[in-house]
């Protein structure tokens, strides 16, 4: 075998020790906080029944700096999927408000982690679980409570889609900024939310909202006039013009195109969204059939490739006249 | 021109493509008398290098002289990339056939040695031509049909307990992004999957220009030149998000110290992740032994995978909606890397050898999950087997895997095909793939 696995295999025992040294280091007691909490950055997972059994201790003692709870916990991630008890408990603390914050938050990602792990007792406690982070959308933790929704709306919640609903409905009730309880409703859009969307995006609270109701308008045959209008409007943002292309594209792909080449062919137009128009045209085809020939569009985007002085336009120029060769 | 060139067995121009690992290069010479050859490569100061050697073993040099019989008969070599020197471009590298005499050019044949590299170090080109690929693969083709979609409906809810929480999860998920990898090369030839070494610093991955930055409301942004503006979220029942990826807020300073500021994926590893890249392989070692054993690797699906995927929050962060963002296959390339290094460096190639992988034989068809069908190295895979009935899931999507000129696996590959990746065991070009720091020797 060769020098170079040699030096690797000699990288890894250095390694082994170090981390061996640090793991020692972080269980030491009479060591100052800061020295423990410094050597866990180098110790890993904690393995073999000693060290699995100091760290779940640790997580246990109530007393504990809770700094190094939270580190103890990290450390046992991969210990989570093989420990049924250990795993019910991490959900209870996870659950317990007069926990601290830096152990539950560790708890959180911890067992979010574990999910990618579907051994039948994570099955068996993912109710247990979602039934906790339901409870997390009112905690005292905003890192928690955002978090916890955002969970619960990947996994298509209906309990969080009604709460995320009835916030843009009434910001008195939103548990999220609207931008963002849209972005999280759309992980699983229904038809009853549209409206809502329509209405923010005639009526936004701010531009951000604005976009996330236009982006996911896609799926209304209802709005497909407004997109038209947002993209064609030369006041309107850049980016909500482009967000509008997007949208249109997967309702009306050649007017999307028609509208597109019209904007891209202006002068006016800021260079950016042309840019990005053309980079899309480029890279969303046309229906499934192929590309329509137009001297004419084609023509004028060789200009702009020859003419503009913006590195991003001249770029996609040449990319969307590559495409079309 | 009366010298055929054939490398991996074909003619076929899909077929120019090499790794580090041995590809047979079959020369004829239709001509009536014998000649004696030299074999060599022309390559350019950034363009990939190859090898050669006239015997299966033994070291392999820049440069082998033989004799072409007459009238065609073949000779086959063989070639392979020079590790440490993959192709930067398409077909960058040629191997050049001279007669040994006069000097006089025979013929020539482009080919790409091409490998999956760190994504924090691809060139511009490279990364725009990954990009590109993966958009035009989730768009609608010629016949109507989105290929991406095929691999988001391989990896959902259904498919969790097939694919995860198992021995099998690291052979699955080679299968996986192998067939992505392949489905991009239809699209683009000079493709492949890189790699996000999620234990380190990524300034040149999360980007405007390559993974996106995230808005103050979560969502990506990315410049207007980036492919992924026209990334189109197909998960079922999604609205037309934009990827979400909000960088975790648990972060740990140089003294150890957790505070609430979202950490910065440009300036150090993701945040959740405990093991670096050694201590993932010193996983592979338990306590108070000297072997490596799969079984104690595996903990790897824990920190540093699960853990990788949860350093963000959006969609990348559950299993069932992950591979909607893009970040997901070069995570996952990693992790397969990850692995690839461990058997290289244990020497774990081997089936029906329990330390190289613990399931030995065929599962029990009545059962699914840990130690069930489809955990053991003889029994093929879902869903490229085409089985949709318990304890498989019950849709079998994207059909057959993707084939590859003479490269592994086959159609419907078993664990077992997963673990030999470069033929080191095995001989053949194993599966067509490299690492571009992982070597191969045999």
């Amino acid at each position: 075998m060769s020098t170079y696995r040699d030096q690797v295999l000699a990288q890894l025992e250095t390694v082994r020790r170090n981390r061996d040294q640090a793991v020692t280091r972080f269980f030491d007691e009479s060591l100052p906080l800061g020295e423990r909490l410094q050597a866990a950055l180098s110790a890993g997972t904690f393995v073999g029944d000693a060290e699995l059994a100091k760290a779940t201790a640790i997580v246990r003692d109530v007393k504990e700096n809770a700094l190094v709870r939270a580190t103890a916990l990290n450390g046992l991630s991969n210990r989570l999927t093989k420990d049924e008890a250990l795993l019910t408990e991490i959900i209870h603390l996870l659950g317990d408000g007069s926990a601290p914050a830096d152990v539950r938050r560790v708890a959180l990602t911890t067992l979010q982690a574990s999910q990618f792990g579907s051994q039948p007792m994570m099955v068996k406690q993912r109710p247990n679980y979602k039934n906790v982070l339901r409870g997390l959308l009112d905690d005292a933790d905003q890192e928690l409570r955002q978090n916890a929704a955002e969970f619960l709306a990947l996994d298509r919640d209906e309990f969080v889609q009604r709460r995320l609903l009835s916030g843009l409905k009434d910001p008195n009730q939103a548990i999220v900024a609207p931008e963002v309880a849209i972005q999280y409703l759309a992980h699983d859009l229904h038809a009853d939310m549209l409206p809502v969307l329509r209405d923010i995006a005639r009526h936004p609270p701010n531009e951000a909202a604005k976009k996330e109701a236009l982006r996911n308008l896609t799926l209304d045959p209802e709005s497909k006039d407004l997109l038209v209008e947002r993209l064609t409007d030369p006041n309107e943002a850049p980016e909500i013009r482009h967000v509008c292309a997007v949208a249109l594209y997967q309702m009306d792909p050649a007017l999307m195109r028609t509208l597109a080449k019209d904007i891209v062919a202006n002068d006016d137009t800021d260079d950016e969204l042309r840019a990005a128009l053309l980079n899309t045209m480029s890279h969303l085809p046309l229906g499934t059939s192929a590309p329509e020939a137009d001297d004419a569009f084609g023509a004028r985007v060789a200009e702009l490739e020859a003419n503009t002085t913006s590195a991003p336009l001249k770029r996609m120029a040449e990319e969307y006249r590559k495409r079309s060769q | 021109m009366s010298l055929t060139i054939a490398i991996n067995d074909s003619t076929d121009e899909l077929a120019n493509y090499v790794t580090w690992a041995p590809s047979p290069l079959r020369l004829a010479l239709a001509e009536n008398a014998a000649r004696q050859v030299r074999v060599r490569s022309r390559t350019t100061a950034s363009g990939g290098r190859i090898q050669f050697r006239t015997l299966d073993a033994g070291p392999f040099s820049d440069e082998v002289e033989l004799t072409l019989p007459a009238n065609a008969a073949p000779v086959t070599l063989t070639v392979a990339g020079e590790f440490e020197h993959p192709s930067s471009a398409d077909k960058d590298v040629e191997v050049s056939v001279v007669d040994a005499q006069s000097g006089q050019e025979l013929g020539r044949k482009a080919l790409m040695v091409r490998i999956r590299k760190n994504a924090n170090e691809l060139s511009a080109d490279e990364r725009d031509r990954f990009l590109s690929a993966l958009v035009r693969l989730n768009t609608v083709a010629s016949n109507g049909l989105v290929s991406f979609v095929d691999i988001l409906s391989m990896h959902d809810e259904v498919s969790d307990p097939e694919i995860h929480g198992r021995s099998s999860f690291l052979p699955w998920h080679r299968a996986f992004i192998l067939d992505l990898e392949r489905r991009l090369q239809r699209v683009d030839p000079s493709v492949t999957l890189p790699y996000w070494r999620f234990d380190q610093a990524a300034p040149n991955v999360f980007t405007r220009d390559f993974m996106g930055v995230p808005l103050n409301d979560g969502i990506l942004d990315f410049s207007s030149t980036n492919p992924l503006i026209n990334w189109i979220n197909r998960l079922p029942g999604s609205g037309n998000q934009r990827i979400r990826r909000v960088n975790g807020a648990r972060v740990r300073n140089a003294l150890g110290q957790w505070q609430l500021v979202p950490f910065d994926p440009t300036q150090g590893r993701a945040i959740a992740v405990s093991n670096g890249q050694n201590d993932t392989i010193n996983l592979g070692m338990p306590p108070g032994s000297n072997k490596h054993r799969f079984l104690n690797f595996a903990d790897m699906e824990g920190d540093p995978h699960g853990s990788a995927h949860v350093s963000f929050v959006g969609q990348i962060s559950a299993p069932a909606t992950a591979p909607a963002d893009p970040l997901f296959f070069m995570l996952h390339c990693n992790v397969d890397r990850l692995w690839a290094r461990w058997q290289w460096l244990a020497d774990r190639w081997t089936t029906g050898q329990e330390d190289s992988y613990p399931l030995v034989g065929q599962g029990d068809p009545q059962f699914g999950g840990p130690g069930g069908i489809g955990d053991f190295t003889l029994d093929t895979m879902w869903p490229w087997n085409g089985v949709d009935t318990a304890p498989r899931p019950n849709t079998a999507p994207g059909g057959p895997f993707v084939s590859l000129y003479n490269a592994g696996p086959t159609s419907q590959p078993t664990v077992g095909e997963m673990l030999d990746y470069q033929g080191q065991v095995s001989g053949g070009i194993g599966l067509g793939f490299g690492y571009s720091d992982i070597p191969f020797e045999h």
